[in-house]
């Protein structure tokens, strides 16, 4: 089971060499409305699902950075994509720590108006700030999953 | 096979190398994420691998056409895409007896893939998240 600290760890670098953004773990869990959620899957001797949740701020910033343009001149597919492609670089290398030969799932990424998941299982979960923009970031075994509608 | 950890732990010192900008050559990149494949873009130039043609693909699929038309020089592809995975392309492109220079840039770092990926015919994985000095290490056998 990866702790929040290594999680935390794993998400700073990712940031950082990825998009050249500093990435501060949040002192205060925010009310994050309205928000994108990517997931991916790794699927193995046991079935995780990790989550990438962003207000949509931080997903355009995100973006912007991945993108090397302007927030506002990006569509929401580019928005998609790019949280999607941060997820499965996190999800890769979770994949890595935890079981290299499991298999990763292809990203998925959801708006706010969708189902939304309960979780009944103890998750490492970590709440991060890119620019005082909320991020957090989720990794659950795949049965503690339930869709509540 | 070269396998690099593109992780950053802290900045670098050395100069980038520069290259020799006369070799013209063509690098097909292959990702589902547009994201990425800019990233992957600019990372080549931020190395000093400017002037070279770039073609993309979003698939194993559309590469297998775009590098049977092209004929590109070296291919960089992803592993894990919808249609065709970068590996399955990879051994089609061998069973129609391409030797184009060909890695991967992954966040696939299993033993297992390496050994496909090696056995199939790439000459190198570059690991996700991944910086300029990582592809100056890994590419300057290929593209100078």
């Amino acid at each position: 089971m990866i702790d929040n600290t290594t999680l935390e760890q794993l998400v700073q670098d990712v940031c950082h060499t990825m998009l050249g953004l500093p990435v501060t773990p949040a002192d205060v869990v925010q009310e994050m409305m309205p928000t994108m959620l990517a997931s991916i899957s790794i699927t193995g001797p046991a079935d995780w699902i990790v989550e990438v949740e962003a207000t949509a701020h931080c997903a355009r910033r995100i973006a912007a950075a991945l993108f090397a343009m302007s927030a506002d001149d990006l569509s929401l597919d580019e928005v998609c994509d790019a949280l999607g492609e941060l997820v499965n670089i996190i999800g890769g290398n979770l994949k890595g720590i935890m079981c290299e030969d499991a298999t990763l799932s292809l990203p998925c990424v959801e708006l706010d108006e969708v189902v939304r998941v309960a979780r009944t299982a103890p998750t490492t979960s970590i709440h991060m700030l890119i620019d005082s923009a909320s991020l957090h970031v989720r990794l659950t075994p795949a049965a503690a999953m339930a869709v509540t509608a | 096979m070269t396998a690099t950890d593109g992780l950053q732990r802290s900045p670098p010192d050395e100069p980038h190398f520069i290259h020799n900008l006369s070799i013209f050559m063509k690098i097909l990149i292959v990702d589902d994420s547009k994201a990425m494949r800019m990233i992957i873009v600019r990372t080549l130039k931020q190395a000093g691998f400017s002037g070279h043609a770039i073609l993309e693909a979003c698939n194993g699929a559309e590469a297998l056409e775009v590098a049977t038309r092209e004929k590109p020089n070296l291919i960089l592809s992803d592993w894990n895409m919808p249609e065709m995975k970068g590996i399955d392309f990879l051994q089609k492109l061998r069973e129609v007896d391409s030797r184009v220079h060909f890695g991967f840039i992954t966040t696939e770092s299993s033993a297992e893939a390496r050994k496909q990926a090696e056995e199939a015919g790439a000459a190198f994985l570059i690991r996700k998240p991944f910086t300029p000095e990582a592809f100056i290490t890994t590419l300057n056998p290929f593209l100078c």
